[in-house]
C-alpha cells in the first residue's frame, strides 16, 4: 500500500477497518463518503476522488473490480470497497486518493446560528406571496433554485424599450428571462441567499418571487429600479423587500444623497429596503480633523502605484464656516489654497509637475446645508496611472470654525487603494449611499464559518475568526450622528447558489451549483429573507417596525439588549426572538 | 463655449463632468431635484429635456442628459438642483 497516496482522513478510517471490522466506521461515516457501513450484507465501501494526470489511462483497474467513473480529467471519482484502496493506491497512474466529504447545507449553519430554523418551524412562515427584488448584477435564471419564482428581469444593460420608470434596458419574463446573463454571479449568489430553494441548500424565504433587476450599477439607474420593484409590488398587491448590495462614498455619509432620499420617499408600509453595510472596515479610506480656532490642517494619503487612473478626495464639513483647500504632491509642489466660490464656475484646473489636480469648492449644499469639497489627482498625461506616493490635503481656516471635517478617498478599483496614512484615520461612518438612507435596514456581517471544502475535495479557510463580526464590515454611525447599521447577520462564509454563466475562483467553488463568500453583500439578503418572512406574517409593516422588530430580537454578545454598536448595530439577530 | 449654467444649482461632480463633456453629448446621468412636485407645465419641460416623471407627488427625477440640457434646467426657479449620478460597487470581499 502506498500511505503516502492517502489523504489522512481516509487512511485512518481504513487502519480502523483493518483493526476492528466495520463497526469502527461509523464514526467516520458522520463526514467521509462511505457506503454499507451498516446493517447490509454488502462490503463497507469508500466513494473517492482519485487524482491522476489528465490523460492517464487507469481502465487496466477494472480487471481488479475496481470501476473508475470517467476515463478522462485530473480527478475522477470511484466507488470501491474499502479492502481494494490498497489495490489502487499501488497502480502507478494514480497520484492521490481523497475520501468524498459528506457535505451539510453550509446555510443551515448560518440559519442555525441565528436560530432561523425554529423561527420558521414555529411560524410556518415560507415568504409566501412576499416579493423580493434583487438589484444587481442579474441572475441565472435557470438555476433550479429559483424554478418558477422569477417573476421579471429588468436588464439595465441590453438595449430596449425600458420599463414604465425609464426609456432604457429590457424587460423580460418567462422563457424570455434567460437572455438575460448574470456573467458575475454576485446576483444569483445573493438571490440565493435571500430566497433560494432546492434539496441540499435553502435560502431564508424559499418561497418567495422574485423581481430581478440587472444594473448599471449608476445610482441613479438603481432608484429607477426601486421605484420599478416597487409600482410592480403595487400592481401585483404584494408586499416587497428591496436588497440592495451594493454602495459607495461620494456621498455626505448622512442620508441627505439622492438615492437615500428617493429611498425614504418611496419606503413605507409594505415597501421595505435593506442595504449591505459595505466592507471597508478594513480600509483607512475615512479621516476625520476636528477643527476650531484659525489654523492649517494637514491630512496625509497615499496613492499606490500603477493602481488607479483617478483618485479622489470627498470631504465634508459643517456650513457655518468656510475652508481653504490646498493639495500637495509627493514631490512638494502644492496647488494654492482655494475657498469656497459662491458665485460662478467653482471648478479649478492645476498642473503641477506630474499632475493634474481639480479642486472644486462650491457653495453650501441645499440637502443638508453643510460645505463640500472634492479633489481629483490624475497624472499629467492622460490615460496613465495617477502619480503615487504620500500626498498631502491641506485645510486652512480665517475664523473660527466649529465641528470636523471628514473626507473619504475613492478612487477607479473595486477595492480601495487609495487610503489615508496619518493619525487622522477614522475608523467610523464608513457607511455610505445607499445603507445611510434613514429608512434602509443596514447590515453588517458576522462570521458564522471559515472553512470549506472546494469541489476538487481541498479543504479551504480564510482568516476570520468565526463567532466575531467581520473585521471588514464597514462601521458607522452616520456622519450626523444616527445609529447605523442596524443588525449584523451572517456574512462569511456563507455559501449560496452559483450562476452558471460566471467564472468564480475554483477555490471559492463548493459544488457545481454553490459558491462560498464573503461579504456585508451576503448579510443583507439573509435580512432580507427574514424581513420577507416578517411581512408574509403582517404585510403593512412600515420600517419603523421592521427595525423595532429586528433590534428587540437582536444583541451585541457582550453589551446590554438594546444598545448600539458602531460596527454590529443593535446585535446579532436571534430569529428567536422576533415578535 | 458657455454653457450659461448656474453653477449654485449643480453639485461638483457634475461640474467637472459638465466641463468634460461636449455640450450637446447626451451621456450625463443625473438626479433632478424640484422644490416641490412639478406641475404639469414643469412635467412637461422635463419630459422634453428627457426626464422621466412617471408619477405625481415626487421630487427627484433621474434622466441621461447633454451638458446643454442640464444647464437649461439650472436656469429654471422651479429646480432645487442637478447632481451627478455616481458608480456604486458591489459589497463583496
Amino acid at each position: 500500500m502506498k500511505y503516502k497516496k492517502f489523504g489522512p482522513g481516509l487512511l485512518a478510517a481504513l487502519e480502523d477497518f483493518q483493526a476492528e471490522g466495520a463497526p469502527a466506521l461509523v464514526r467516520h461515516a458522520r463526514t467521509l463518503g462511505l457506503a454499507s457501513v451498516t446493517g447490509t450484507q454488502k462490503p463497507p465501501a469508500a466513494i473517492v476522488f482519485v487524482h491522476c494526470d489528465a490523460r492517464a489511462k487507469l481502465d487496466d483497474l477494472a480487471d481488479a473490480g475496481i470501476r473508475i467513473n470517467q476515463t478522462r480529467g485530473r480527478v475522477r471519482t470511484a466507488i470501491l470497497p474499502l479492502e481494494q484502496l490498497d489495490e489502487l493506491s499501488d497502480h502507478t497512474k494514480v497520484k492521490r486518493i481523497l475520501a468524498s466529504r459528506l457535505l451539510r447545507p453550509r446555510m443551515d449553519v448560518a440559519r442555525g446560528k441565528v436560530k432561523l430554523p425554529k423561527f420558521c418551524n414555529d411560524t410556518g412562515l415560507t415568504g409566501q406571496d412576499v416579493l423580493i427584488g434583487v438589484i444587481d448584477t442579474g441572475i441565472d435564471a435557470r438555476h433550479p433554485g429559483f424554478a418558477g419564482r422569477i417573476l421579471r428581469i429588468w436588464d439595465q444593460t441590453l438595449s430596449g424599450p425600458g420599463v414604465g420608470e425609464a426609456a432604457y434596458g429590457l424587460e423580460l419574463t418567462g422563457n424570455q428571462m434567460t437572455a438575460s446573463r448574470d456573467r458575475n454571479g454576485h446576483g444569483t449568489y445573493v438571490a440565493g441567499i435571500a430566497a433560494g430553494a432546492d434539496p441540499t441548500f435553502s435560502g431564508v424565504a424559499s418561497k418567495a418571487e422574485l423581481v430581478i433587476v440587472k444594473t448599471t450599477f449608476q445610482d441613479a439607474h438603481i432608484a429607477d429600479a426601486i421605484r420599478y420593484v416597487f409600482r410592480l409590488a403595487d400592481e401585483l398587491e404584494r408586499p416587497a423587500i428591496v436588497n440592495l448590495s451594493l454602495g459607495g462614498h461620494a456621498d455626505a455619509h448622512d442620508g441627505t444623497d439622492s438615492l437615500s432620499q428617493i429611498i425614504d420617499d418611496e419606503s413605507g408600509p409594505g415597501r421595505i429596503v435593506c442595504c449591505a453595510a459595505g466592507n471597508e472596515g478594513d480600509d483607512n479610506i475615512h479621516a476625520r480633523v476636528p477643527l476650531g480656532a484659525p489654523a492649517t490642517r494637514t491630512l496625509r494619503f497615499s496613492i499606490p502605484a500603477n493602481a488607479v487612473r483617478t483618485a479622489e478626495l470627498n470631504g465634508w464639513y459643517p456650513g457655518s464656516g468656510k475652508l481653504e483647500i490646498s493639495v500637495t504632491t509627493p514631490d512638494g509642489f502644492a496647488t494654492p489654497f482655494q475657498p469656497v466660490i459662491t458665485t460662478g464656475n467653482f471648478l479649478k484646473k492645476y498642473n503641477l509637475p506630474g499632475a493634474r489636480v481639480l479642486v472644486e469648492t462650491p457653495d453650501k449644499d441645499l440637502d443638508n446645508g453643510d460645505h463640500h469639497f472634492v479633489v481629483q489627482i490624475r497624472n499629467a498625461s492622460a490615460g496613465q496611472a495617477a502619480p503615487a506616493g504620500n500626498w498631502q490635503l491641506r485645510v486652512r481656516n480665517a475664523s473660527a470654525l466649529p465641528g470636523a471635517l471628514d473626507v473619504w478617498t475613492l478612487d477607479d478599483q473595486d477595492a480601495p487603494q487609495v487610503v489615508f496614512s496619518d493619525s487622522h484615520v477614522a475608523d467610523s461612518m464608513k457607511i455610505g449611499s445607499p445603507g445611510a438612507a434613514a429608512s434602509a435596514v443596514t447590515v453588517g456581517a458576522f462570521v458564522t464559518k471559515n472553512a470549506w471544502t472546494d469541489i476538487d475535495g481541498t479543504p479551504r479557510s480564510v482568516g476570520m475568526a468565526v463567532g466575531r463580526l467581520a473585521s471588514f464590515s464597514s462601521e458607522g454611525p452616520l456622519r450626523s450622528g444616527r445609529q447605523k447599521p442596524d443588525v449584523a447577520a451572517p456574512g462569511a462564509m456563507i455559501v449560496s447558489c452559483l450562476s452558471a454563466d460566471s467564472s468564480p475562483q475554483r477555490a471559492n467553488i463548493v459544488d457545481p451549483r454553490h459558491v462560498a463568500e464573503a461579504g456585508t453583500s451576503m448579510a443583507a439578503p439573509f435580512i432580507s429573507g427574514v424581513i420577507a418572512l416578517l411581512l408574509e406574517r403582517n404585510q403593512h409593516l412600515d420600517p419603523a417596525a421592521v427595525k423595532a422588530a429586528l433590534k428587540t430580537a437582536s444583541k451585541h454578545p457582550n453589551k446590554p439588549a438594546g444598545t448600539f454598536d458602531a460596527k454590529w448595530g443593535f446585535g446579532l439577530l436571534n430569529a428567536a426572538k422576533l415578535k | 463655449m458657455d454653457l450659461n449654467l448656474d453653477y449654485s444649482r449643480i453639485d461638483g461632480p457634475l461640474a467637472l463632468a459638465c466641463d468634460e463633456t461636449q455640450p450637446d453629448e447626451r451621456s450625463l446621468t443625473v438626479f433632478v431635484h424640484t422644490f416641490a412636485p412639478p406641475d404639469q407645465q414643469q412635467a412637461k419641460k422635463l419630459t422634453a429635456a428627457g426626464v422621466a416623471v412617471p408619477a405625481a407627488g415626487r421630487r427627484i427625477f433621474t434622466a441621461t442628459l447633454s451638458p446643454s440640457q442640464v444647464a437649461a434646467l439650472s436656469q429654471e426657479p422651479w429646480v432645487k438642483h442637478v447632481k451627478l449620478s455616481q458608480r456604486l460597487k458591489l459589497a463583496a470581499e
